[in-house]
């Protein structure tokens, strides 16, 4: 828990570090990105290595690995974000993903000091899978999903599209990609290349971005051979840090909030830090719906056996391109 | 909700033909039998659900040969939304409601045997004042517990009924959605506009006729997929009496003042199951294993890029060094060769020896790895139990809720420690013979 912490302090120290050097200044450098649409931030975002045990360790290091991040913005004033990733040397033909961090509810909000409840990219209002399905593709028809077939480097890009009020008799929606591919994942090639794009309903350099809760645990006893008997807790899904309606006059007075469209408004923090996750999980590979589970990178203190997926410690510098009148 | 399809339009004659074609095959073959087994639960309103005018409604299950079931609801009498309560994105009369699994016996109690596969853990509460030494703070989870009276400081009655903090609850919760597993959930982040699979709506005149498929057979046996029971959060309670009872706590700590997290219960996912297996099980595509250049992942004994892997790595590692790892492929970013991290050139090496940034190994992992355990398509497998019910429920805040209900009576869930509005009823109720 204390590697956590000091862990997500030097990322901070070193996104808030970090020169505002890419930053489009003023709005005659944006160009259009769509009809009465225009680009207001662009800045390239290289991933940091981080020190992972101590300061004693070598200091954060840029790598190649780095994201294109673009927020365009329409005439009504609404706000989206593209990030254009640039992956290489991963994990070769395994799934991945990607996660914000969001350091101010770890330090302010978070019920767990020292725990980084990890934001997924991705369109919150589109469902999640929960890992249910598997990720990958089954290019041979075999019916089995993995990174190891089908499209190498593929691209993922998680749309934004429009709820359908029509079609509400049971039916589940896609992720943008396929119903078996939660939003925040994509499969390095057989070089462990990627460049993965998404793009999200929100401006990510600002605060208003989802933030989640604390997960759940699953606790399993697991029995070896040899007579030993051990403790395992895994991290489960959660999901978007609600918000309800505390007025007492209010008719949904305890119900959660909504927004126009009747969906549920969440909790928002800025966030910090991106991290990249790799999913072992027997070489399947299988995404963790709204949390990557358990590890050192994203979950809380890390168990004695392991866990299913590791995650680069990587931070973003998106503190450059924040507005300064937001606060 | 009016469907249009595809017409095809054929000419009078040729449609007498084939009404006159399908009543002669009738006469000479019989009905036509459906390969699909069909029951028919008849779903009887709740004391809730006929306080509301709901009307018995039917929930027809088709299984299909292949196992995958399609449950068609014919609901009649549901209630309008109250005044101010209306579902946005929706007629002012409609209802959104979703469709559920039950696991319980006949005294509504769960089937489902699942102790100790989850373990409590929300916010701990702060000891407010005055806590005699050694008072450790407990969420009351029993729902006979008294709250603390400030009026009433000194008083010693904190209720009855109650045997510790933590109350019998199941950890697995008898409620599981009528939807495929691999359905994708909004979590109830959709709302009314896009509601989580297991979702559906009434019309104007207080009917609903819907279809949820699963891929699933909840007819027969343990089949349903569970759903865990969710872990609570919140920031703020009112002081309440810890009275830390856990009986395996000799001698019982002192009851002390405490307050912590206002309890609402959180989303959860679906019960998992887990494995020990190797660390490094990645394949190809044509089943070879790819040679991890990683320290720390590998086969113990074997060489990687970086020597030899040895039990005190093994099961544990990272995902790549700050420059890239050394490759010899044509496309690699950092081939190999000098001025890598650690050698001739390149920054210092890692403390530990190591060329890149990882996590140290922990105890035990040479034993192995945790996974998921997958299925035959590389999904993964779900802990599940036998349908017993399928009941129906009314979302009063137009919010499905993932996988999870959320709070309310009768989902085996403790009540919410504050006294906050059901957001949803259980209208109707059925059983699967």
């Amino acid at each position: 828990m204390k590697r956590m912490i000091v862990v997500m302090l030097v990322g901070f120290a070193l996104v808030m570090a970090a020169p505002v050097g890419s930053l489009l200044g003023s709005s005659s450098e944006a160009w259009a990105a769509g009809p009465g649409e225009k680009m207001i931030k662009m800045f390239k975002a290289p991933f940091l290595s981080l020190p992972l045990r101590g300061f004693f360790y070598p200091p954060a290091v840029e790598t190649d690995n780095f994201a294109t991040v673009k927020v365009f913005e329409s005439g009504q004033g609404v706000r989206h974000s593209e990030l254009r990733y640039t992956f290489r040397g991963l994990t070769a033909n395994t799934v991945h993903t990607l996660w914000f961090v969001n350091l101010f509810m770890i330090t302010r909000h978070s019920a767990f000091p020292g725990v980084a409840p990890p934001s997924p990219q991705g369109n919150p209002y589109l469902p999640w899978t929960s890992g249910t399905a598997g990720v990958g593709y089954d290019a041979d028809g075999d019916g089995v999903l993995t990174c190891g077939e089908g499209v190498r480097g593929f691209d993922p890009v998680v749309t934004t599209e429009e709820p359908t009020p029509g079609a509400m008799n049971g039916v589940a929606f896609g992720t943008g990609q396929s119903p078996t591919f939660d939003q925040n994942s994509f499969c390095t090639n057989e070089w462990g290349h990627a460049n993965p794009v998404i793009r999200l309903p929100y401006d990510i350099t600002t605060k208003n971005v989802p933030a989640q809760t604390p997960p759940l645990f699953q606790t399993e006893v697991v029995e070896f051979p040899n007579g030993e008997t051990l403790k395992h807790r895994h991290v489960i899904d959660i999901s978007y840090k609600r918000l309800y309606d505390e007025n007492p006059d209010s008719p949904r007075f305890g119900y959660q909030k909504v927004d126009n469209l009747g969906r549920p408004i969440f909790q928002t923090y800025r966030l910090i830090p991106m991290v990249v996750c790799t999913h072992y999980d027997g070489g399947l590979g299988m995404t963790h719906g709204h949390h990557p589970g358990n590890g050192p990178g994203t979950g809380p203190t890390p168990t004695a056996f392991g866990t299913d997926h590791e995650c680069l410690m990587a931070a973003m510098q998106t503190t450059q391109a924040r507005d300064r009148q937001e606060d | 909700m009016r469907k249009f399809g595809p017409i095809t339009r054929v000419g009078h004659g040729a449609r007498y033909g084939l009404l006159a074609l399908t009543a002669v095959s009738m006469m000479m073959m019989g009905p036509v039998i459906s390969p699909a087994l069909a029951q028919v639960v008849t779903l009887t309103p709740t004391e809730g659900g006929a306080a509301m005018g709901v009307q018995p409604g039917t929930a027809t299950i088709d299984v299909k040969q292949n196992g995958n079931a399609k449950i068609t609801f014919d609901l009649s009498g549901i209630p309008a939304p109250n005044p101010g309560l209306e579902c946005r994105g929706l007629d002012s009369d409609q209802s959104l409601l979703s469709g559920w699994f039950r696991f319980i016996n006949n005294d509504g109690e769960s089937t489902v045997n699942a102790d100790n596969l989850v373990e409590r853990w929300g916010p701990p509460p702060t000891i407010l004042e005055d806590a005699p030494e050694g008072c450790v703070a407990e969420y009351p989870i029993s729902r006979g517990r008294k709250p603390f009276d400030p009026e009433n400081p000194e008083s010693t009655d904190r209720g009855g009924g109650t045997s510790g903090c933590y109350g019998k609850a199941p950890n697995v919760i008898t409620w599981s959605p009528i939807a495929k597993s691999t359905s994708g959930f909004t979590a109830g982040m959709g709302g009314t506009s896009r509601p989580d699979p297991n979702g559906f709506v009434s019309d104007t005149d207080g009917d609903a006729n819907a279809t949820l498929k699963t891929n699933f057979d909840p007819t027969d046996g343990a089949t349903t997929p569970l759903v865990l029971n969710p872990w609570h959060f919140g920031s703020s309670v009112p002081p309440f009496w810890a009275q830390c009872t856990n009986p395996k706590v000799t001698p019982a700590p002192p009851v002390c003042l405490a307050a912590g997290g206002k309890l609402r219960a959180n989303d959860s996912g679906f019960k998992r199951v887990f494995e020990n297996k190797p660390f490094n099980d990645h394949v190809g595509p044509n089943g070879e294993r790819i040679p991890s250049r990683i320290p720390g992942i590998g086969v113990i004994g074997e060489m990687n890029t970086f020597g030899e892997v040895d039990e005190r790595a093994y099961g544990r590692g990272l995902i790549f060094d700050i420059n890239g790892p050394c490759d010899n492929n044509p496309l690699a970013k950092t081939p190999c060769g000098p001025g890598g991290f650690g050698k001739e050139g390149g920054p210092p090496a890692h403390p530990a020896g190591r060329d890149m940034m990882g996590f140290p190994p922990k105890p035990g992992s040479a034993k192995g790895q945790r996974f998921q355990v997958p299925d035959e398509k590389g999904r993964q497998t779900l802990a599940r139990a036998e349908a017993t019910h399928i009941s129906v429920v009314l979302h009063k805040d137009c919010l499905t809720h993932g996988h999870i209900p959320g709070h309310g009576p009768g989902i085996g869930l403790p009540p919410p420690a504050q006294g906050l509005p059901d957001d949803f009823v259980e209208i109707l109720r059925g059983e699967i013979r």
